[in-house]
């Protein structure tokens, strides 16, 4: 989240999206933090919604750490109780208005009133509503709640039937990613020789999930194939600099003139980015 | 809605994704959570383009280890 907000200033059409750990976190402030990168950002800020029940995180909250059953329930009402603050402030509530000595109409804040399992929030936010209305929330496949992006975790041969599940069960509207290890050729070395060697000092992980090693130019066939299956890739670099790099100069130059992908342009919303429309205020459709 | 466009996220973590990624590189961990690193690889990413960054702060795992002293 800092180096989210931190890059915020320093950038101008790319997305900003951090994990934020949202278990034991209070929903406000995870509300707020993200709102405000939002509003840095002018617009460009998303929010994976982190749901790590580890006992540890819990101590250094000092609350309760949540069995393992109870996670689901509880992100599904973070995820509501964050999505309700976000439209607290209706959009043109800050009227700033001289003539009679009002900054805010009342009329046009509203009480999240949320009351859900184990918390409850009044609400309303601290903040305006954000250049979003609301930014774009991320999660893990299977995450009850109000999604815009789906997260899908599975290995290259069962990707397609990951996202038909993932659509069936989340709608048309969400947008599916596929998280994707990378490790390219690079320098005269090849992707395993690399990937071998970073192993032998500690290994990475990799069952269950998609992994891509080999050349820039398969990773572009590949990522061509995915553009029919999902609407993106999270990709996680093996080495950053090298492969970050590499895909910049050798793979993403070559998506765009296939026309399959476009980079971001300055002053676009990480919503309009991904085709998401501006959405409705949920108090504002009740009261007006 | 309109089809929606493909979009390529890339993390931005540390010296990379994997464990060992700290290991074959230069900087040292000190420096990779320096401010001047974060935006070199931030603006290195907007530069090539990519749709968005992804920063994983996990609070408790330890990533990007060095070689071991």
């Amino acid at each position: 989240m800092i180096r989210a907000s931190f890059s915020a200033p320093l950038t101008g059409a790319i997305g900003l999206v951090p994990v934020v750990h949202s278990l034991y976190n209070e929903p406000f402030h995870v509300a707020t933090q993200v709102a405000s990168l939002d509003t840095a950002s002018l617009g460009r800020a998303g929010w994976i919604v982190g749901a790590d029940p580890d006992p540890a995180i819990a101590a250094r909250h000092g609350r309760t750490p949540l069995a393992a059953g109870d996670v689901g329930d509880e992100i599904a009402d973070v995820v509501e109780v964050v999505r309700r603050l976000w439209d607290s402030w209706e959009d043109d509530a800050v009227i700033r208005d001289v003539a009679t000595g009002r900054y805010l109409d009342r009329d046009r804040l509203h009480y999240a009133d949320f009351e859900g399992k184990r918390f409850s929030v009044k609400g309303p936010s601290i903040l305006p509503r954000s250049p979003q209305g609301q930014s774009v929330v991320f999660a893990a496949e299977g995450t009850a709640a109000e999604v815009d992006v789906v997260l899908l975790d599975a290995d290259l041969a069962e990707g397609r039937d990951a996202a038909e599940t993932a659509r069936a069960r989340y709608g048309d509207d969400v947008r599916l990613v596929l998280q994707l290890d990378v490790v390219l050729d690079r320098a005269g070395r090849t992707g395993q020789q690399r990937l071998d060697e970073l192993d032998a000092h500690s290994p990475w992980p990799g069952s269950g999930h998609a992994r891509y090693v080999g050349t820039a130019a398969g990773l572009g066939e590949l990522l061509v194939e995915l553009s029919r299956v999902v609407d993106g890739v999270r990709i996680r670099p093996a080495v950053l600099d090298s492969d970050l790099d590499e895909i910049g100069r050798a793979v993403l130059p070559v998506l765009r003139a296939l026309g399959v992908f476009r980079s971001p342009v300055a002053g676009a919303t990480l919503r309009e980015t991904l085709g998401l429309s501006h959405p409705a205020n949920r108090f504002a459709k009740v009261t007006r | 809605m309109s089809a929606s466009e493909f979009s390529v996220l890339i993390d931005v973590d540390g010296a990379g994704s994997h464990p060992a990624a700290g290991s074959v590189t230069a900087a040292t961990a000190t420096e990779l959570l320096s401010a001047r690193s974060v935006t070199r690889s931030v603006q290195a990413a907007e530069r090539a383009g990519f749709t968005a960054v992804v920063f994983d702060d996990h609070p408790f795992r330890r990533r990007h280890r060095g070689p071991t002293p």
